[in-house]
C-alpha cells in the first residue's frame, strides 16, 4: 500500500502533473500516511505546498501543519526553512502555523530547554506525527555528537527532553558512547577536529608547460 | 458583405442592388452622396478635430480619438461607416493631412464592424490611404509638423499590420470570390504587397533611428543625443518603435520566426516598459515559436546560433517576469490597462511558462542525454529523433536553466537546484560554451544554496563564476543589453559571495579576496559582522533575484502586491541571519586562544553584554549559543553525484571546535600565502608579450 502509494506520487512528481491541482488529494493522502507511518518525502510536501501557493482557494491549513511538523522532524536538514519559503504570506494569520514556525525558530537555535518545555504544552498537535519526540532526539543527539568530546550526563538528559535512566542509557547505546559516570564520553574529537595549516603545494603538472617556455 | 437589413433603417433600401459589386468605387459614392445628410454634431466634431490635430494639442487629440469617435459612431453610424471623405472634405477646407487621419479612422471602422470583411476597393484604399500617410512622413524634408497621441500611433502601425494580414487571408479564398472580386485582385496587384509593408515599417525604422536610440537608452545614455533631426520627434520616434513590434508581428505572420526574434529581442528595451498589447502580443508570438517546434512531427528544419537559444529562453522567462511584475504594480496602471489585464488572463500564466520549459526539455530528451553524457557515454546514442537535433538539444538544455530561475523566483529552491541534475557546473562540457548562460546559472544556484543554507557550496559556486569572469572580463567590456546584464549579475555575485562569508568564514581565491577588500564591500562585510542587521537586508535585497508572487489576485485598482514575494523571501533569510546573531561575537573570542574554560568565555561574553552577572545563566545561555554555532556551520555539501542536492555534512569554515566537558578546544585555519599561482600568470603574461614584441616590424 504505501510502497503503490510513493511510485504513484513519484510518476506524478516527475511531469507537469506536479502542477495539476487534481492531484492534491492524492498528495494529501500521501502526507497524513507520511505522519502515520512515520516516513518522509520533502519532495512531495514542497510540491503540496507549491499546489496551495498556485492555487490558494485549495489550501488546507491542517495539511500544512503535518508538513511543517514531517520537516521539523528532519532537522539538521534545511527542510523547513524550504517549506517556509513556500508558504503563502497570508498563512501568518494561522495561529498553529506561528507556533509551529516559533517551534523551528528555538530549534534552529538549539535552545533545546525551551524547545522541549513548548512541545510538552502542545501534546495534541506533535503527537499526530508518530514518533515525532525520537526525531527530535536524533537531531539533539547529532548536534551533541558534533559537539561534545565528554560532557555531563545530566546535561545529556535534559537536552535529550529530560529522559530517565534506563532511556538515556538506550540513546548512549545506540551511537555508541561510553558511560563513564558522572560524564559520557561521545567520541575523541582531536582526530576530526584540529588546527589546519594551508600552504602552498605546486605539481610539477603545474610548472611543466611553463618549462618549455623557458 | 454589407446586409440589406441593416441598412434599410437608415434609408439605404436599394443597397443591397449593388451586389455583387461593380468594381467601380465611384459609382458607390455617388451613391452615398445623393441620399447623405450629416448630422450637425458631427459636422462640429469634425471641425474642432481638425483643428485639434492641426494645433497638435495632443491630449484633446487623444481625448477625441479615444472616447468622442467611438461614441459618436455608437449613436449615429451604428449601422453605416462613417460620412464619406468626399462630404467630409468640404467642411474641413480639404484639408489633406487632416483627409488622411480621417480616412484612416474611417477605414479602420469598417474593417472592425463590417460582418465579412470589407470590399476590395475599400480595402485598396485604405492601402493607398496608408501609403499617402507614410509618403508624407517620410518624404519630408524635415520632421513634419504633426503630433499624435501614442496609444493613435500604436494601433495605427498594428492596424496597418492587421488589414494586410486580413487582406492576405481574403484574397487566399479564391473559391469564395465572385469573378468580379478575381478581376479586381488581378488588376490591383501591386496593393497590399508584402514588400511594400516591408518597406514602410523598415522605412519608419531607420528614419526615426530608433534602435541606435534604444541602445543608447539601454547603456543608460540620452537617446536623444544618436536620434537626429527625425528621431528626436516624438511622432518619428514612436512610429519607429511600434515599426519594430509590427516587424515582430509581420515576421511571425510569416514564419519567419528568427527575424521575428531578433527584432523582437531589440524590443525589449523601451523606456517605461511595453504596453499591455505589446507584451500580450510577444507572449502570443513566443507560443507561435513554440508550438512550431514542439508540434512538429519531424524536427523543424530550423537552426539558429547557441547564444541566440539561449538569449530566446532567458527573455521569454524575463518577460514572464516583467509581466508579473508590471501587473503588480497595480497603482500605477490605469483603468483602461486593468480591463485589458482582467480580460486577457491567459496569456503569461505561470503554468504556461512552466508548461513550454518543461515540453521543451522533454522533447529533447536532455535529461537523459546529460546523464549519459555525465557518465561518459555518447548522449546522441540515448537523444532521439528530436534530441540530435542542435536546435531541439540547445532548447532543452536551455529550458532547464529557465527552470531553475523560475522556480527560485517563485522560491522553490530544492526544485531549482533538482532541475540541473547531472549538469556539472564547473565542467566544461559541449553544453557551456553560452557565458551570459553559465554566469546566469551560476548566480541562481549560487542564491539557492545560500537560501538552503549550504554556504560551502554558495561560495564554491559563485567564486568559480566570479573567477570565471575576472578572466574574461574584455569579453563584456562592451557596453551592450545582455552585458548590462552580466554586469548587474555580477555586482550582486559579489554581494551573495559577501554575505556568505560573513555568515560563513573560509578561505577564497586571492583574486576573488582581492575584490572584496575594496572599500564597498569591505564596508558592508564590517558592518555585517558587527551585527547591522539592516546591512544584510540592504545586501540581500540588493542581490536578490525579483521574486514573483506565484499567484497573483485580481487586480483592483490601488491594490500594490509587487513588494510581497521579495518581503516574504527577505523575511525567511532575515530570520535566518537572526537565529546566528551571536555567533561572529563568538568566533571573534575562539579566535584568540587554542583552549578556553567554558566560564571564562561566558564571563567575556556577560561583560560584552554588560549586564549583571548570573553565572548560571550565562553559563546556559553559552551552552545554547556553542551549540547552535556547531549545528550552524555543519552543513551539507555537494562532493560528487549527480544531482546538486546530495551532499555530506562537513564543517567547511575555517574555526572549529569542540567541547570536552568544561573545556573549549579550539582548531583555527591558518593559511600560508599563495605565490606560485601568482607567479605561473606573470611568467604566461611575460611570455605573451615578449612574443608580441618580436612581432613588432619596425
Amino acid at each position: 500500500m504505501a510502497e503503490t502509494m510513493k511510485q504513484t506520487v513519484a510518476s506524478i512528481l516527475k511531469s507537469i502533473e506536479r502542477y495539476n491541482p487534481a492531484n492534491l488529494q492524492t498528495l494529501e493522502r500521501y502526507v497524513e500516511m507520511q505522519s502515520r507511518e512515520n516516513t518522509y518525502d520533502l519532495e512531495a510536501n514542497l510540491a503540496v505546498l507549491k499546489l496551495y501557493q498556485f492555487n490558494p482557494d485549495k489550501f488546507n491549513p491542517d495539511i500544512t501543519c503535518q508538513i511543517l511538523l514531517k520537516a521539523l522532524t528532519n532537522f539538521p536538514h534545511t527542510d523547513f526553512t524550504l517549506c517556509k519559503c513556500l508558504l503563502l504570506e497570508s498563512v501568518g494569520e494561522n495561529e498553529t502555523i506561528s507556533q509551529i514556525k516559533y517551534l523551528a525558530d528555538i530549534l534552529e537555535q538549539c535552545d533545546f530547554a525551551q524547545f522541549w518545555n513548548r512541545v510538552h504544552q502542545m501534546p495534541e498537535l506533535c503527537n499526530r506525527i508518530s514518533n515525532f519526540h525520537d526525531s527530535i532526539r536524533k537531531f539533539v543527539c547529532h548536534v551533541v555528537g558534533i559537539t561534545f568530546q565528554t560532557i555531563d550526563k545530566n546535561n545529556l538528559a535534559n537536552l535529550l527532553g529530560g529522559i530517565d535512566d534506563v532511556t538515556l542509557k538506550h540513546w548512549v547505546k545506540k551511537y555508541g558512547w561510553r558511560d563513564e559516570g558522572n560524564l559520557i564520553f561521545i567520541a575523541n574529537q582531536d582526530e576530526n577536529i584540529k588546527t589546519k595549516n594551508i600552504t602552498e603545494k605546486i605539481e610539477f603538472d603545474h610548472l611543466a608547460p611553463l618549462m618549455t617556455l623557458l | 458583405m454589407y446586409s440589406s437589413d441593416d441598412y434599410n433603417e437608415g434609408g439605404y433600401e436599394s443597397y443591397g442592388d449593388y451586389e455583387p459589386h461593380t468594381g467601380d468605387p465611384q459609382y458607390d459614392l455617388e451613391y452615398d452622396r445623393s441620399y447623405y445628410k450629416m448630422p450637425e454634431i458631427v459636422k462640429k466634431f469634425l471641425v474642432y478635430f481638425r483643428n485639434m490635430i492641426t494645433e497638435g494639442v495632443t491630449f484633446e487629440i487623444l481625448n477625441l480619438y479615444e472616447n468622442t469617435f467611438p461614441k459618436l459612431t455608437e449613436q449615429y453610424f451604428e449601422n453605416s461607416p462613417w460620412p464619406d471623405e468626399s462630404e467630409v472634405a468640404p467642411i474641413v477646407d480639404n484639408d489633406h493631412i487632416f483627409m488622411i487621419l480621417y480616412k484612416e479612422l474611417y477605414y479602420r471602422d469598417i474593417y472592425s464592424r463590417v460582418p465579412g470583411g470589407p470590399k476590395p476597393e475599400q480595402r485598396f484604399h485604405s492601402f493607398y490611404n496608408y501609403c499617402d500617410l507614410f509618403n508624407y512622413i517620410l518624404s519630408a524634408e524635415t520632421p513634419v509638423p504633426l503630433e499624435l497621441p501614442d496609444q493613435w500611433l500604436w494601433e495605427l502601425v498594428d492596424e496597418f499590420v492587421y488589414q494586410f494580414q486580413s487582406f492576405a487571408q481574403y484574397r487566399s479564398r479564391t473559391s469564395k470570390l465572385s469573378q468580379a472580386e478575381i478581376e479586381t485582385l488581378n488588376t490591383e496587384n501591386k496593393a497590399w504587397n508584402v514588400l511594400c509593408i516591408l518597406n514602410v515599417l523598415h522605412s519608419l525604422v531607420d528614419k526615426s533611428n530608433i534602435k541606435r536610440q534604444l541602445e543608447v537608452y539601454a547603456s543608460g545614455g540620452d537617446p536623444d543625443s544618436v536620434a537626429g533631426e527625425f528621431g528626436r520627434h516624438s511622432l518619428y520616434k514612436m512610429l519607429g518603435y511600434f515599426s519594430l513590434v509590427g516587424l515582430l508581428r509581420l515576421h511571425s505572420l510569416l514564419g519567419d520566426y528568427y527575424q521575428a526574434i531578433k527584432v523582437n529581442i531589440e524590443t525589449t528595451i523601451v523606456p517605461g516598459g511595453p504596453k499591455p498589447e505589446q507584451r500580450f502580443h510577444s507572449f502570443y508570438n513566443y507560443c507561435d515559436l513554440f508550438n512550431y517546434i514542439l508540434s512538429a512531427e519531424t524536427p523543424v528544419p530550423l537552426e539558429l546560433p547557441d547564444q541566440w537559444l539561449w538569449e530566446l529562453v532567458d527573455e521569454f522567462v524575463y518577460q514572464f517576469q516583467s509581466f508579473a511584475q508590471y501587473r503588480s504594480r497595480t497603482s500605477k496602471l490605469s483603468q483602461a490597462e486593468i480591463e485589458t489585464l482582467n480580460t486577457e488572463n491567459k496569456a503569461w500564466n505561470v503554468l504556461c511558462i512552466l508548461n513550454v520549459l518543461h515540453s521543451l526539455v522533454d522533447k529533447s530528451n536532455i535529461k537523459r542525454q546529460l546523464e549519459v553524457y555525465a557518465s561518459g557515454g555518447d548522449p546522441d546514442s540515448v537523444a532521439g529523433e528530436f534530441g540530435r537535433h542542435s536546435l531541439y538539444k540547445m532548447l532543452g538544455y536551455f529550458s532547464l536553466v529557465g527552470l531553475l530561475r523560475l522556480h527560485s523566483l517563485l522560491g522553490d529552491y530544492y526544485q531549482a537546484i533538482k532541475v540541473l541534475e547531472n549538469i556539472e557546473l564547473h565542467k566544461k562540457s559541449q553544453y557551456s560554451h553560452v557565458p551570459a548562460c553559465q554566469i546566469s546559472t551560476s548566480y541562481y544556484v549560487g542564491f539557492a544554496y545560500m537560501m538552503m543554507r549550504r554556504y560551502s557550496d554558495a561560495i564554491r559556486t559563485l567564486s568559480s563564476a566570479l573567477l570565471y569572469i575576472q578572466r574574461t572580463k574584455q569579453l563584456f567590456s562592451a557596453r551592450s543589453y545582455q552585458n548590462d546584464q552580466i554586469n548587474k549579475q555580477t555586482d550582486q555575485m559579489y554581494h551573495l559571495l559577501a554575505i556568505c562569508l560573513v555568515l560563513h568564514p573560509q578561505c577564497v581565491d586571492e583574486s576573488i579576496q582581492q575584490v572584496l577588500r575594496e572599500k564597498n564591500y569591505h564596508e558592508k562585510m564590517y558592518k555585517m559582522q558587527y551585527g547591522e542587521m539592516s546591512e544584510f537586508e540592504s545586501c540581500f535585497t540588493f542581490a536578490c533575484p525579483k521574486f514573483l508572487s506565484p499567484c497573483p489576485p485580481p487586480i483592483e485598482p490601488g491594490s500594490n502586491y509587487s513588494r510581497d514575494a521579495v518581503k516574504h523571501q527577505t523575511q525567511v533569510f532575515m530570520d535566518e541571519v537572526r537565529q546566528q546573531k551571536m555567533l561572529p561575537t563568538i568566533r571573534s573570542y575562539l579566535k584568540l586562544y587554542t583552549t578556553l574554560p567554558l566560564a571564562k568565555l561566558a564571563a567575556f561574553m556577560s561583560a560584552a553584554r554588560g549586564s549583571e552577572r548570573d553565572a548560571a545563566r550565562e553559563h546556559a545561555a553559552l551552552a545554547i549559543h556553542l551549540l547552535c554555532f556547531k549545528h550552524k556551520m555543519k552543513n551539507v555539501v555537494w562532493t560528487k553525484g549527480p544531482s546538486g542536492l546530495d551532499g555530506k555534512f562537513q564543517s567547511g569554515s575555517e574555526l572549529d571546535f569542540y567541547i570536552d566537558n568544561d573545556m573549549i578546544h579550539i582548531a583555527d585555519t591558518k593559511v600560508a600565502h599563495r605565490y606560485g599561482d601568482f607567479f605561473i600568470r606573470k611568467l604566461l603574461k611575460f611570455e605573451e608579450l615578449n612574443r608580441k614584441l618580436h612581432h613588432i616590424k619596425i
